[in-house]
């Protein structure tokens, strides 16, 4: 029940309370959440013997009170509810690129006239595949090249890539709420959504998912990431290509833990991938048990370069001299 | 026909027929009437739009993200089995495409000018304390994780259920409720309503310097301290 820092213990008797600890477990004391647990007995315990943690309490409980005053306050003015009404502007772009989406007409009875049709294609093209935003604010994608290693592994259809990553959200929903049965949910629903006009003339859709994220693997986990392919399951858009830099898709070093940031450019990624052989379908800039991990979903079937065969967990080194394979699995059929 | 469908006539009134409930239009459009998603984006874009802007904090980021989430959601409609409300799930894929474009991004929100200037018509009370409230709201709501962002916008400032919310979060009821006091916890701190804490150099108390964690944006805790002390 207690917060995602719950493991955090409590610091060392006679220690005050740090902002850590104001902001995490008094915080959760103070709503209830450690009631009848143990950290929660220990809080009471702090708060009672030591003058420090019961000020810190007292003083967090009147403030929890002041903040949702001024929550309070503030959306009952006059600014925050000119937020809950969406702009002229943005509804009408909304509209647009929903018809679009849906393969009609824009709207005319609520769209705007002034929505240039390249805006809209644009915009539906991010949505579905990844974030290309910056052209739509007149960025520099036009004169991106796809990289190497997009133009030179496998072919890839189009529509894979697209597929999963027009989940993006929304097939997090579908998978989480139906976990045990994700395999047979999901790409059921997957299957049938509608190719968006792969535009087989531009490198940029074409190609592994690029990810990166936060999350942790282990040889329990790992798996589930050759499940999210196959089932567009969290979104995974292609990070830092918003911003179009010289690798195309491949994510902005910056983006990217300084372990791994070698493998941020295009030619080490090329040279890892091509260790790790097979087709990518996609690449995960994350860790596995702690250490900082490029997690890599390939297909060795050239038949079906789009069904996952493997997932492989390699190192900051791979490509150096051979894949730096920390872990893999095979993926069952 | 809903609200927001009675000003549509012509071969779209066939609407008419659909059950007005949003399960029903979802299945309309699932089912390959072309105007059933808009009614369904329709009846509820105001509401996604507050998620969207709230959690952002950024009015052209949360264009896009709503743009991106709802293209995703109509594409995505065949999935939907109607194990929660449709509008939990509009509202998880929206949550979903702003807190993916945070992390993607790793860009800290902005704070979010209001659409009307400061010559507008002030509120009745007191307009000049109610613009800075407004204000400085907004900027410590921008100093929050965004994830505790997120289950603070949609619990208490669009009135979700924490039951809702959880779903829509994809976590546990108990996460929600934590993240959401420690937003407020945080929030304290932003809006200088917690005494910075002992060891925080050049403040009042006497406990020495305690092993103190400071949190990624002390900073910008410490930029609002300033603010609120001169306030005051």
């Amino acid at each position: 029940v207690s917060g995602e820092n719950g493991g955090r213990p409590l610091p060392s008797p006679g220690t005050p309370p740090d902002e850590g600890a104001l902001t995490g477990v008094l915080a959760d004391y103070l709503a209830g959440l450690l009631d009848d647990t143990p950290e929660g007995d220990a809080v009471t315990e702090r708060i009672a013997a030591e003058p420090a943690w019961a000020d810190a309490y007292a003083e967090l409980r009147a403030a929890d009170a002041a903040v949702r005053a001024d929550l309070d306050r503030y959306l009952t003015g006059d600014d925050a509810l000119a937020e809950q009404t969406i702009p002229d502007d943005v509804a009408a772009r909304l509209d647009s690129a929903l018809a679009a989406a849906a393969g009609t007409a824009p709207d005319t009875a609520t769209g705007d006239a002034a929505v240039d049709t390249a805006a809209v294609d644009v915009a539906v093209d991010t949505a579905a595949v990844v974030p290309l935003d910056s052209a739509r604010r007149g960025g520099r994608s036009g004169r991106r090249r796809p990289p190497r290693w997009v133009t030179g592994g496998g072919a890839i259809a189009a529509g894979v890539v697209v597929l999963a990553a027009a989940a993006l959200g929304a097939g997090s929903l579908l998978s989480s709420q139906d976990s045990p049965s994700a395999d047979s949910a999901a790409p059921a629903g997957r299957a049938e959504q509608p190719a968006a006009s792969p535009r087989t003339d531009q490198g940029d859709d074409r190609g592994p998912t690029l990810s990166t994220s936060a999350t942790d693997y282990s040889a329990e986990t790992v798996g589930g990431v050759a499940l999210e392919d196959v089932a567009p399951r969290g979104p995974k858009p292609v990070p830092g290509a918003a911003d179009a830099n010289e690798y195309g898709r491949v994510p902005d070093p910056r983006q990217v833990s300084p372990e791994l940031r070698r493998l941020a450019s295009s030619a080490d990624l090329n040279s890892c991938l091509d260790a790790i052989g097979g087709t990518t379908i996609s690449a995960e800039y994350a860790s596995f048990d702690g250490n900082p991990a490029l997690i890599v979903v390939v297909a060795d079937d050239a038949a079906e370069p789009s069904r996952p065969t493997r997932v492989v967990v390699v190192g900051p080194d791979c490509g150096l001299s051979g894949t730096d394979e920390v872990y893999s699995e095979d993926v069952p059929r | 026909v809903t609200k927001q469908g009675t000003d549509r006539r012509g071969p779209a009134d066939e609407s008419a027929d659909h059950p007005a409930d949003d399960a029903a239009l979802l299945r309309a459009h699932v089912d390959g009437d072309g105007e059933a998603f808009g009614f369904l984006v329709r009846r509820h874009r105001d509401r996604l739009w507050a998620v969207a802007l709230r959690t952002l904090g950024d009015r052209e980021e949360a264009a896009d993200a709503l743009q991106d989430a709802l293209v995703s959601a109509l594409r995505a409609a065949k999935g939907f089995r109607g194990d929660s409300a449709v509008t939990t799930w509009l509202h998880r894929i929206v949550v979903n495409a702003c807190l993916d474009r945070i992390r993607r991004r790793q860009v800290r929100p902005t704070v979010p000018l209001p659409d009307e200037g400061p010559g507008e018509p002030a509120a009745p009370g007191d307009p000049m304390a109610e613009r800075e409230t407004a204000l400085m709201v907004r900027e410590a709501l921008a100093t929050l994780p965004a994830e505790q962002r997120a289950a603070l916008v949609l619990t208490e400032m669009q009135g979700h259920s924490v039951a809702e919310v959880a779903v829509m979060l994809g976590v546990a009821e108990g996460t929600v409720k934590s993240r959401c006091a420690r937003a407020r916890a945080r929030l304290a701190l932003a809006l200088g309503h917690l005494r910075p804490l002992p060891g925080e150099p050049g403040q009042e108390g006497n406990q020495g310097s305690g092993a103190r964690v400071r949190p990624e944006n002390a900073a910008e805790h410490e930029r609002h301290h300033s603010r609120r002390r001169e306030q005051q």
